[in-house]
């Protein structure tokens, strides 16, 4: 797997875990419940199996980032330390949000719905990408 | 930027558009229809140039990014290699991501495990087509 800096995969699954809590509390979790109606919610009916899950699929996403950065050359991410959120937003940008938005649009789910989970991945991913450019 | 082999990306989104139409089509579609709750009138009230055509673009920018990385850091892997690199990014980033959307949407597990076998499954042959044509 190459260096993986498993502190920081460790920090940035915790704070897309924390992005997560914002991004679907105070910031959009009425409109987000709008949109899956009442009910839909699966975090408030069912949390600890809901968020420990979560936590289980972010630190996975985390580790395949980390493995990501410890196999690019080294003096490339020291001279271009910008590098660390150019690809951790593309990997949202390019990779998640098409697939997610291709499944979303086959499933008919509204607009706002694909674009208010598309918005949870590119912060998401930003500050994993922090995590590891932070503890570099 | 532009250093990519276009065929490669072009060919690379059409394979993983093709294996949607085989796998949401005679091996999944009907189990799909009912892990959505999407009856087939439903399904097909959808506009489907609209959707296709989303579906068409969505897939030709992520060819393109995966030709990008290996452009970029890649040029010499071997096929496999390649091949599991892509893979990898369905496996790591894709499954994972659908899976926590999905969980607080609360949809079914079927739903979850028929879609994510679809990204890897589509992944693999955007894979393969790239690690063949370079």
């Amino acid at each position: 797997m190459g260096p993986v800096n498993w502190l920081a995969v460790l920090l940035a699954a915790v704070l897309a875990f924390a992005v997560g809590g914002l991004w679907y509390g105070p910031l959009l979790g009425r409109a987000k419940l709008e949109e899956v109606g009442p009910g839909g919610l699966a975090a408030r009916r069912n949390p600890g199996r809901t968020l420990g899950l979560t936590a289980t699929l972010l630190l996975v996403s985390a580790t395949m980032l980390g493995h990501l950065y410890a196999r690019l050359p080294a003096e490339n991410l020291a001279a271009k330390p910008w590098l660390y959120f150019m690809m951790a937003s593309g990997l949202a940008v390019a990779f998640v949000i098409p697939a997610l938005w291709i499944s979303y649009a086959h499933q008919r789910l509204s607009t706002r719905l694909a674009l208010i989970d598309a918005g949870y991945w590119i912060v998401a991913y930003l500050a994993m990408g922090a995590a590891f450019w932070l503890l570099r | 930027m532009g250093d990519v082999n276009w065929l490669a990306v072009l060919l690379g989104a059409l394979a993983g558009f093709a294996v949607g139409g085989v796998w949401y089509g005679p091996i999944m579609g009907k189990r799909w229809m009912g892990a959505v709750g999407l009856s087939e009138d439903q399904v097909k009230s959808g506009s489907m140039p609209l959707i296709y055509g989303l579906t068409f673009v969505f897939s030709l920018i992520a060819s393109w990014t995966l030709a990008h990385t290996f452009a970029t850091y890649g040029r010499d892997l071997p096929f496999d290699i390649k091949v599991l690199t892509a893979f990898g990014v369905a496996l790591g980033f894709i499954v994972p991501a659908i899976g926590t959307n999905y969980l607080f949407s609360q949809k079914s597990k079927a739903l979850f495990f028929i879609d994510a076998a679809y990204w890897l499954l589509f992944y693999t042959a955007m894979g393969a087509v790239h690690a063949a044509l370079g």
